[in-house]
């Protein structure tokens, strides 16, 4: 009898609920999962690492608060100041090469050629193969001795080339491989974007004897910059946490020269036991990678154009 | 216009596709290797099953976990020692926790939230840390309960798995360091195969011999050179470095930079290629027959026997002024908080055992411990001469120092990073010392 009565109340209580308080129930229902995700794996591991940063922990230790000596220790270890530089000269390197290629092959992507969707196919499927096998395939492709890439160098008789046991072109090489891996996903986003620009506008312009240069740069280039700027504020938040290729391809050698902090980090978390110093590397990486992305979103975003 | 663009879309395809497929003939080889990887051998169930601890294991019951790490013969042969023990000892159900990558930082996790595995596996780098944390039972009354396990041990090797002079782990088995030998390129250049005497400068003497230059490329080089801790310890070992020294390290010693300039040299006038910063890259080129001598241990030897097309065999390390070996092993620790330690301890029996060993042994990967189980043919198979050899000297006071800091893994990069820069023509051998004794000693060894 009282949980009919607790019923009834409940749907008195919904009936009464204005139409605008019903709709926003609605909406939190359908974000509640992926918000209840975002707590949980996203915000709640930020959260730990400002905590832990503060700490001399190990993982297997029990804790001791250190304030903030974690912090002035990482700013005297010329390791990661040395990874530092690495990581930004990784991003200079990464994000214009790789954004350049994508663009290009979106353009080409977009033209309307017999069998393009097997082309597009084609360029997007190094983004569906994980990074540890492109990583490693790349690993025998670059082999000094007897690596597929100096073996063709050899019919031009240049010399064998340390891809990446040469500590001045080891960042280069791994950038390359990465760029092969990643440009086929922001490929797809410009091109979707290229895709959604009206026909009439290029009618329009071909009745005025537009050139297919002044259609790129007065038309498309305008037109696709909010995909644009999207590609570029994920392209360099990936960048600064590059990982998965160092730990692959050169573990971060030969000497320091491609120690990224993502890298740096991780070996002080699992390798050496200093789980609390990486999360004071990993609170810096954040404030940084803030700073750019406002930087980024001041700059960018005042000059796009929405609208078509 | 669009046929141009189509053939330069068609073109820029292919070549992807070949850079994916295209193989030189070194890769098809390391894919006829993955292939024999995936149908492991099962090893073959020795007579007598029963071990020392077998009456102590009647009316045992329960479940434990076992957490190892290794390639895929590995799991298959642990898969086996556990099988057998299980039905020997009916009760008890073992977990087998097979982690091939990434070993410790599932190791660490499990720790962090209290679920270690009853039995794991840890190297002689780690043992200081986990006691440190308490995380391992100290296993006096084990040994006492089982003394088969430590009885007949070689000298010293027990003592990689203490720390604090507590007996925390047990060395499994292990590996010292030899020198693989390309028989077919040694006949064809006329050389005998070195004895168990020769020396450094005999080795760099062969080296120099057995390269071959064309056309200004090297086609085959005489040795090999790794960036790998068991290699610097047995060059600078084998001039008797004390590379470790008073709680501090000390490669700057004339000793240690004597050895090291042996490797370096070995570069420098081409007669080893530069190492990569992966390892993987020069056991390969031992393997496809490009190399007439490769330093390594045990571990290679099951894939140079399924791969290796040519005569090959292993001889003593040469000597410098001395002849020490590293010794590398993988531990054996039971959980200080598992509520079965009994059933682990006398897992842990069966797997010492000579049964235990039979299966544990039986790809060649490593060498027991035991005076009268390391000239049993059954249980270490050929190549054996040098390993037995090996147990005269094996061990080396510095790198059991070194490990007792607890900060190994640490130490150990900044000398892999500071001899890589070596290797590529960056700095000089005396350069390298100096920067690791001063990182090293700055930042880890500064109590």
């Amino acid at each position: 009898m009282a949980s009919v009565k607790t019923n009834t109340s409940k749907k008195k209580s919904l009936q009464h609920m204005t139409l605008q308080k019903k709709d926003a129930l609605t909406g939190y229902m359908f974000i509640a999962p992926a918000l209840i995700s975002f707590i949980v794996f996203v915000m709640y591991p930020v959260i730990a690492s400002f905590v832990i940063s503060g700490f001399d922990w190990g993982i297997l230790t029990a804790p001791r608060f250190i304030g903030i000596e974690n912090y002035k220790t990482l700013f005297k270890d010329p390791i990661f100041i040395e990874s530092l530089k690495n990581t930004f000269t990784w991003v200079i390197l990464y994000v214009p090469v790789s954004i350049l290629v994508s663009l290009i092959v979106a353009l080409a992507m977009d033209m309307p050629l017999r069998g393009i969707g097997f082309f597009r196919t084609m360029f997007y499927l190094p983004v569906m193969t994980p990074m540890v096998v492109c990583a490693l395939l790349f690993v025998w492709i670059y082999n000094k001795e007897f690596g597929v890439l100096n073996y063709i160098l050899s019919f031009l008789n240049i010399s064998p080339i340390g891809w990446l046991s040469d500590r001045n072109i080891s960042l280069i090489s791994i950038a390359l491989m990465s760029v092969w891996k990643h440009s086929g996903y922001n490929m797809l986003i410009l091109l979707s974007a290229l895709q959604g620009i009206p026909e009439s506008l290029y009618e329009a312009a071909a009745l005025d004897g537009i050139t297919p240069w002044r259609k790129l740069i007065n038309i498309k280039l305008p037109l696709i910059m909010p995909s644009m700027y999207f590609v570029v504020l994920t392209s360099v938040i990936d960048a600064f946490q590059v990982f998965t290729e160092v730990f692959i391809m050169t573990k971060g050698g030969p000497g320091y020269s491609t120690h990224t902090v993502s890298y740096y980090l991780f070996a002080n978390a699992f390798e050496y036991g200093k789980m609390g110093y990486a999360c004071a590397m990993s609170v810096v990486m954040f404030f940084i990678i803030l700073a750019v992305t406002l930087i980024q979103d001041r700059i960018m975003n005042k000059n796009i154009q929405y609208d078509s | 216009m669009k046929k141009i663009i189509s053939i330069i879309l068609a073109l820029a395809i292919t070549l992807s596709l070949t850079t994916g497929c295209s193989k030189a003939p070194e890769a098809s080889k390391e894919s006829e290797t993955s292939k024999e990887q995936e149908t492991p051998v099962t090893t073959e169930k020795p007579a007598d099953l029963k071990w020392d601890g077998y009456e102590a294991s009647k009316g045992l019951t329960g479940k434990i976990t076992y957490m190892h790490w290794g390639d895929d013969y590995e799991r298959q042969m642990y898969a086996d020692l556990i099988a057998a023990y299980e039905e020997l000892v009916p009760g008890v159900e073992i977990e087998q926790v097979y982690t091939p990558g990434d070993y410790y930082t599932k190791l660490q996790a499990l720790a962090a939230s209290k679920t270690l595995p009853d039995l794991f596996w840890l190297n002689e780098a780690r043992v200081k840390e986990f006691a440190d944390a308490g995380l391992m039972k100290e296993l006096t009354d084990v040994l006492e309960k089982y003394p088969a396990i430590s009885d007949g041990m070689f000298e010293g090797a027990m003592d990689y798995g203490k720390a604090d002079g507590k007996q925390y782990c047990i060395p499994k088995d292990f590996t010292s360091y030899v020198m693989y030998i390309n028989v077919d390129i040694f006949k064809e250049a006329g050389i005998p195969i070195p004895t168990s005497d020769w020396t450094m400068d005999d080795y760099m003497d062969i080296a120099e011999k057995l390269t071959k230059v064309e056309n200004g490329r090297t086609v085959q080089y005489g040795t090999i050179v790794n960036n790998y801790r068991a290699d610097w310890i047995n060059f600078m070992g084998n001039y008797d470095a004390p590379w470790f020294k008073d709680g501090k390290s000390n490669i700057s010693d004339p000793n240690a930079i004597k050895g090291l300039s042996v490797q370096s040299q070995l570069i420098e006038k081409g007669y080893a290629p530069a190492p990569g910063t992966t390892e993987e890259g020069e056991e390969r080129l031992f393997i496809i027959g490009q190399v007439g001598m490769h330093p390594s241990g045990r571990w290679v030897v099951p894939s140079f026997l399924s791969e290796c097309d040519f005569e090959w065999t292993a001889v003593e390390f040469p000597k410098g002024t001395t002849r020490v070996s590293p010794f590398i092993t993988a531990n054996v620790a039971i959980n200080a908080d598992s509520n079965n330690q009994e059933i682990a301890a006398n897992f842990l029996s069966f797997q010492m055992s000579e049964t235990g060993l039979g299966y544990t042994l039986a790809s060649g990967l490593s060498v027991p411990l035991y005076e009268s189980l390391v000239n049993n043919k059954d249980i270490l198979g050929e190549p054996a001469d040098a390993f037995i050899a090996s147990t005269a000297y094996i061990g080396d006071k510095e790198q059991i120092d070194a490990l007792a800091t607890g900060k190994w893994a640490e130490y150990n990069s900044i000398i892999t990073a500071e001899l890589s820069l070596v290797y590529d023509g960056s700095q000089t051998i005396e350069e390298a010392a100096a920067n690791i004794d001063k990182k090293a000693n700055e930042t880890l060894f500064n109590n």
